[in-house]
Parts: structure tokens; sequence; C-alpha cells
């Protein structure tokens, strides 16, 4: 296996791990790996999209985890890169995997140069380790090293985030999953298990920083810091039982869509949720806060699975730029043309062109700046960007191998096709009015 | 030789010495000299036809040629040199001796008509012909000096005259270009609107930013015409011939003259200065001259015959002499400490005056340098990065074309301010020209290349090709 800086900071654990413990994959591990606890766990583990699960150091029976809030240089997709804040060199940080009942001790070195703490959202622990900076504890200061250790209580899909310049921090990436498996396996049995964040960022065109003090009005949409196209994709293979724990820390709510199945909402940072309490949904929307987690049978298929909000799945486009739709600038882009000879009339019939224009070469962006619609597929453009990713299901994909296993080919006669409608005995539309 | 005789060659003698020579052309080649030496770069030959001058654009030593042989004033700037010439041949001249007869019949019959002749000239123009003499010669240079200094301040005229038209004529071409792109964005304007896609108030707003456009322009076609008419008088043109200036913008070279140098030179060369001076010195001397002559008085020596009545001849000298018994020519003394002290307070004034107008000349030179330098190599540069950024954001719809457009506009107000700085520079190299009386001393290296306006405003062709960020090139993809 080729090791990634992920893989070395693993094995490293920031110096101060000893003896340590992968629990289940790094990126683009293909098998999975029985993890150590003190007590009964033989969960599946969670593979983190773009990310990794942070290893522990068994010490007495408490897991120890070494998180370390600096800054990052992080890469949204091919042609934005960013300064982020984050921890142990990525954006999210680690994902944290542990068992109910398990003690966790949590050591926080803070290599930024403001203070900070970790809030573990969503557990129950006592008052002194919730992570609000001033209210139940003295701020971590640059330099400094505190620890938090509780023992966990609960089992459900959890998040870390700061709670020391709250609003800054967030919005330049720190925050983290923490998943906490039950004591007992639960039924039905999971055959995989995804999970990501959700966020938003101001990575303002040409610029390199995000910037904390945009409120609403955001450049990109990310899954675990990615956008399409740069977001994995969730591997199954046909008839897998598969779970996708979805966390959402970014400013906005966001309706979670997957194409091909029926999900089941079983749960939530409230741990799994009784059965009669499952939600059959193609859609659910997981709130500012919120965790949400699905479950499917993976149907074959290339299937889409994004954020419903339709600006949420393109990358950086102008706020309240001129509308063009049905704008005619023929007469006129020759003018504008001989004092700017790069200028292209766009948009009089939508913005599908756009992509063409951006592939072709024909429009260069400003530097840093991923153009908003992205991805070809096996017929054509895909036009996404954002928070969009993929669902590949396959036959032939064995337990385990989290690997992208390419287009779906799909059986003869099952893909939409042009016909020659004068050749066709179609019925004419109906139109009304 | 008898008494009159010797008199009368005595006379001749003294009236052949009293003349004085004076140039045919009034010392207007004198003054042509004295200005050369000052501005070896005016050039007062006019071998080349007005024609064919006129035939390509003019630069500005062109035009202070055809001015110094075309411009309606300037024959009469000259024929001062005239009353000076005058002066010279006065002052170089004793008064006309007065011949007198009288013709008296006697009483009684037995007489003969008495005739009396007398021929009688002044003695005091002989005495003080020297001294008159030297005092026109002195105000005829003077007076030479005044004129080569309105020479001088005639070539500035023109000189100033041209830049402010040159640089009206590129600032009219900019204007247009701006009004243009300002017109596109209107029209550009209709056509959202035409697709209900802008608000009739954000029509109204681009179409009333073109029409703000459009009327700059045009008032700068006014401005343009107005300087060109300055000109044109100038040179005693019509603005109607067809002639023109040319469009390359000469820069500023890097030599920067030092005050302290070209106050010197101020000192040394402005030939009104060097005039009032030798009016003072002219004064001067009258002074010393009104101050033994008013003793003098009137003396004229003369001869007188006469035949007598009775028949008997008498002829001898005849001598007249003022007595300043009653008036010693106090006035003339009174008037010539007046004017002492006149001029002496206009040589003071002049003297702090043509040092401040070094100064003040020599500080808005180096100011529009300075200014030329900032548009040249910050604000354009900024102005142009700004639009191909802006272009960059267009392609990836960011902003909108009108965004784009406006950006180009402020990039076409870059190249005017740039335009006007070149012609502000220029126009106070003039002032410090005038104020120093003599080509600068860094004259030689200003001038030697151009700015091509027309280049300037041609875009470059977008290579959208070849983007690249440099800014952010580590680190390692996740």
């Amino acid at each position: 296996m080729k090791l990634n800086r992920r893989d070395v900071l693993s094995a490293s654990g920031a110096g101060l791990l000893s003896a340590v413990v992968i629990p289940g994959q790094t990126a683009n591990a293909a098998t999975t790996t029985k993890p150590e606890s003190n007590t009964h766990a033989n969960y599946q583990p969670v593979r983190t999209l773009n990310g990794w699960t942070l290893p522990y150091k068994m010490n007495k029976g408490v897991k120890e985890f070494h998180l370390v809030a600096e800054e990052v240089e992080h890469e949204f997709g091919p042609g934005t890169r960013a300064k982020c804040w984050g921890y142990n060199g990525t954006t999210p940080g680690p994902t944290i995997e542990a068992v109910e009942g398990d003690r966790v001790r949590i050591f926080v070195t803070n290599s930024l140069k403001e203070h900070t703490t970790i809030h573990w959202h969503g557990l129950l622990l006592p008052s002194g380790m919730d992570g609000v900076g001033g209210l139940n504890q003295p701020h971590i200061k640059p330099g400094e090293t505190f620890v938090y250790e509780f023992e966990l209580k609960q089992h459900g899909t959890h998040m870390y985030h700061p709670h020391g310049d709250e609003m800054v921090q967030m919005a330049t990436g720190m925050m983290g999953m923490f998943i906490i498996h039950p004591r007992k396996p639960t039924r039905p049995k999971i055959d995989r298990e995804y999970c990501f964040l959700l966020h938003n960022w101001a990575i303002h065109p040409g610029t390199y920083r995000p910037d904390p003090t945009v409120m609403v009005e955001f450049d990109l949409w990310t899954f675990n810091s990615k956008v399409f196209p740069a977001i994995e994709p969730l591997v199954a293979r046909t008839g897998e039982r598969v779970r996708v724990r979805i966390g959402n820390l970014s400013m906005w709510n966001h309706p979670i869509h997957m194409h091909g199945v029926q999900f089941q909402v079983t749960g939530s940072d409230g741990g799994r949720w009784p059965e009669n309490l499952w939600r059959p949904e193609v859609t659910e929307i997981v709130g500012v806060g919120q965790t949400r987690d699905i479950e499917f049978i993976a149907e074959p298929g290339d299937w889409a699975f994004h954020c419903h909000m339709a600006h949420h799945t393109m990358n950086a486009m102008g706020h309240e730029i001129p509308n063009t739709l049905g704008v005619d600038q023929s007469a006129i882009e020759q003018r504008i043309r001989e004092m700017l000879p790069g200028y292209m009339a766009m948009g009089e019939h939508g913005m599908a062109e756009h992509q063409d224009h951006v592939d072709s070469g024909h429009h260069a962006g400003p530097p840093n700046t991923m153009a908003m619609m992205m991805g070809k597929g096996p017929y054509g453009n895909l036009e996404m960007g954002g928070m969009f990713t993929t669902v590949k299901v396959r036959d032939n994909i064995r337990p385990g191998d989290y690997r992208d296993p390419g287009w779906y080919a799909a059986p003869t006669n099952s893909v939409a096709r042009r016909i020659n409608k004068n050749a066709v005995d179609i019925p004419p539309p109906v139109r009304k009015g | 030789m008898t008494e009159p005789s010797r008199l009368g060659v005595a006379c001749l003698v003294v009236l052949g010495s009293g003349c004085a020579s004076i140039p045919s052309d009034w010392g207007q080649s004198n003054v042509n000299s004295m200005v050369v030496e000052r501005r070896a770069d005016i050039d007062f030959s006019n071998t080349e036809a007005l024609d064919s001058l006129l035939s390509e654009p003019i630069d500005a030593e062109q035009a202070v040629r055809i001015a110094l042989f075309n411009n309606p004033d300037i024959k009469a700037i000259y024929a001062r040199l005239g009353y000076g010439a005058a002066a010279v041949y006065r002052a170089s001249r004793i008064s006309n001796p007065v011949f007198s007869f009288a013709a008296l019949d006697p009483t009684n019959v037995s007489g003969v008509t008495r005739l009396s002749y007398g021929l009688i000239g002044s003695f005091t123009d002989l005495i003080t012909l020297p001294q008159r003499k030297k005092l026109a010669g002195a105000g005829f240079a003077a007076l030479k000096a005044e004129v080569g200094a309105e020479i001088l301040t005639l070539a500035a005229d023109v000189e100033q005259a041209f830049y402010q038209y040159q640089t009206a004529q590129q600032v009219k071409k900019l204007r247009k270009l701006t009004a243009s792109a300002a017109a596109v964005s209107a029209q550009l304007a209709e056509q959202f609107f035409d697709a209900g896609n802008i608000s009739p108030r954000q029509l109204a707003q681009a179409k009333s930013g073109a029409s703000q456009a459009k009327l700059l322009a045009l008032s700068s076609e006014a401005d343009a015409f107005g300087a060109r008419q300055s000109l044109a008088d100038l040179l005693g043109l019509s603005v109607a011939d067809d002639w023109s200036v040319s469009g390359r913008l000469s820069l500023p070279g890097s030599i920067d003259d030092k005050v302290s140098e070209l106050l010197q030179y101020a000192n040394a060369n402005r030939l009104d200065f060097e005039a009032a001076k030798q009016r003072a010195q002219v004064i001067a001397e009258r002074k010393k001259f009104v101050a033994w002559s008013r003793w003098v008085g009137a003396v004229n020596i003369g001869v007188e015959k006469e035949r007598e009545s009775d028949g008997e001849k008498l002829f001898g000298p005849q001598l007249e002499i003022e007595i300043p018994i009653f008036n010693q020519n106090l006035d003339g003394v009174m008037e010539t400490d007046a004017e002492m002290q006149s001029a002496a307070a206009t040589l003071r004034k002049l003297a702090i005056t043509i040092d401040n107008e070094v100064r003040l000349a020599d500080m808005a030179v180096t100011n529009a340098k300075y200014r030329i330098d900032e548009i040249r190599d910050v604000l354009i540069p900024a102005r142009v990065a700004a639009t191909r950024q802006a272009q960059l954001e267009q392609n990836f719809m960011l902003i909108g074309a009108f965004e784009l457009i406006q950006s180009k506009q402020l990039e076409y107000d870059s190249y005017e301010a740039y335009i006007n700085a070149i012609g502000d520079y220029w126009l106070a190299r003039v002032q410090l020209t005038r104020a120093v009386g003599n080509s600068l001393p860094g004259a030689a290296e200003s001038g030697r290349s151009y700015l091509d306006v027309q280049k300037l405003m041609v875009p470059k062709q977008s290579n959208h090709m070849h983007q690249h960020s440099h800014q952010f090139g580590h680190g390692e993809s996740k």
C-alpha cells in the first residue's frame, strides 16, 4: 500500500502514540481491520469520504486520541486550494471512532495563533468536558495541550468542532466526525458505512483563504471539504446494506437527495432510532447542527447523490450577476470584442454551454477558481459542482473494496435513447392554454 | 583761412564726428543671436516654405519656426527696434544750426537797407553729445534685450499652445473611446431590457451613463478646437486650413535639472531681467548726466554778419548762454531719482518673481514627472490587470458584462490621466524654460522617446490557453 501523508501521520500519531491502532481504513486502503477496544466491538468501521480515521492508543483501558488544531493547506478540487484551519493536517479533521462504553482520553494541542477549544457535539459528558471556552473550561492558548476525558454513554453520529472564536474557526474548516458504535451490533447488519460533513465556504474567486465574515453568500459547498468532481463516490456491492452518516456544520440546511433508492432515515446524534421511528425518504433535510443516518439497499447503477439546492451543486458563481437568459447579444458582441478581445456572449439559452467553453479552453477563469459546472460522465457533461457525488453499485464489488469501479455499463435497452420523431408514431404533446 | 572758414570747418568736423552707425536691420540679427544663445533649438531660418512645413503633422520645434516668420505680431515686435535706432540716431546728432537773416529799411532815405545774417548752433549739444550717444546706445541695447525677451516669450507661448492642442487632441480620442464603451454598455442594457431581465430604472441608468460619457467626449472636442484656435492665432494660420500636429507624445528624459543650476541660468540669461538691469544702468548714467548738465544751461555759439544802414559791414562771433538762475533743472534731477527708485524696485521685484517662477515651475515639472511614473508604472498596469481579471471572472460568470465594460472604461480613464500628465509635464517644462530664460540643461535628454497613443488604445489580444496560478502551487493533492 502506498503511504500518503495521512498514513504517515496515522503511524506517527503526532509523536505521542507508541502503540498505534489504525481502526478501519485509511484512504485508498481496501481491507478492514478488526479494532481493539475495552468492550466488545466488532463494528463495521466507517469510511470517511476523502478523509481518514484517527488512530488511538490503548492506555490502561482508555482509548487515547491526539488532535492538533493547526493551519492546513487544502485542495477543494482540481484548481482550488486554500489555507484553511483543521486538525492533524486535514479539514475536516480525522474521524474519531469509538464504541459505546469506551473511556476516551483526547489530547488537544493548539498550534493556531489564537486560542481554541473543542466541543463534542451531542455527547453526554461532564460539564467541564463540554468544551465551551470560558464556560466549561479555560481556552487552550496557542502552544498549549489540554486533555478531555470522559466515558461514552451513548452511540450515534456526532461531530466535534471548536467553541472558541467558533464562527471563524468553523468557517475556516475546523470540524470532524465522532462516530460512536453501539455496544452490541445492531440489526439489520450494515455492510458498508460512510460518513461526511456538510460545510460551506467563502473562498472568493482569486483568493486563497476562506472569508469568515461571509454569513450567507457562500462560494463553495462541500462534502468533507471537497467539491465535485473531487468528492469520492460511495461504492457498494449490489444488495449490500449501506449506511451513510451525515453531519451538518454549515450555515445552511441541506436537503440531501439520493437517486435510485428509497432510504430509511434510521438515526442521528440521538443514536440509532427504534425501527418504528424510521422514515422512508428519498430526500432528507439535515439541519444546521444536526446529524442523520440513512440506510439503503444498494441497487446496481450509478446514482447521483447530492444536496437538492441547485446552487449547492455548483462551484463558485457570481451572486446577482445580470440575468443573461433570453438576451440576444448577436448585434453587440463584436463591438464589445473590439475593446475586450476575450469577450464571448453567454447564457442566452441557459448556462449549459459554459462547461464546453471552459473544457475547450476558451474561457480561462480567475486564479485558484474552479468552474461552476464540471465533470464528465459516460454520456456527456455532468455540469455539476459543490455537494454532488455518486453512489456506484456493482454486482461484482467485493466486500471492503472501496475503489471507484468506473462508469456503469447499463444493460442494453435500459438507457433513454433518441428516436426519429418522424419515423415513430408518438402521441402529440398536449399543452395548456 | 579766415576765421569764419575755420569756424565753419570746425562745425563740419563736429557734425561729422557726431554720426553713429545704425545697423540696417535695426539690430534684428543681434536680437536673434541673443535668442539663439539661450535657445539653440530655435531656428530663425525660414528656408522651408510654409506649405512644405504644414504638409506633415508638425512638432513643437516646427511650430516655433513657423511662428517666427508667420505670426501676425512678429513684425510689430521687431518694429520696436526702430524706436531704439531712432533714439540712437537722434542722440548722435547735434541740433541743426539756425540761420537768421534780417533786412531792415532805414527810416531816412539816404541810408541803405540794414542786413543782418546770423548762423548759430548749439554748443550744449556738442558738449553733451558723447554722453547722449552713450545713453542712447545703452537704451538701444536694453530695447534689444526686451525685444529678445518678447521673441522668447512668443516661442514659449507657441510651445504652450502646441502642447495644449496636442494633449487636447489625444484626450479627445480617448474620450471618444470611453463614450463608445458606455454606448456599448447602454446598447447591451437595451438587449437585457428587451429580454425582460432589467428594470426600466436600470435601463435609464445605463442610458444616462452613456449620455454623460458622450457629453464629456463632446466637451473635449470643443476643448480641442479651442486649443487649435489658440495655436492657429500664434502661427498666423486659419483653424480651417489643412494642418495638424503630431500625435506622438514625447516622454520625459531621465535627467532632473537642479534648482540651484536653474536659478543661476535664470539670473544670467533672462533677457527681461537683463533689459531691466540695463534700463536701470541707463537711468544711473542719465542721473550723472543730469547732475552736471543742469548747471550748464543752453549754450549756443555762432557767427553774425551785419551790413549797417550806413554801409558799414560788421562780422563776428555770437554767443548765447542760458543763465540757470530761476531753474537749475531740479525737476530733471527729481525725475531721474524717481526713475532710479522705480527701476530699483522693478529689479528687485523681478528678481523675486524670477526666483519664485523658477522654483514653482521646477516643482511642477518634478510633480508631473512623478505623476507620469506613477500612472505608467502603477495605475495603468493595475487597471489593465483589473480588466484582465474581470474578463476571467466574467468567463466564469462570476461577474456580468456590465462590470467588465466598466473595468475597461476605468482603464481608458487611466490612459487619459497618462496623456494629461504628459501634457502637464511639457507645459510645466515650457513654464520652466520661460522662467529660466534659456534652454533647460537637461533638454537634450527629454523627448527622445515617444508614447504612441494609438497603440495604447488598441486592446491586447487575449490568450486564454495558458492561464496559470503560480501563487499557491505547493502542497500535495488530496
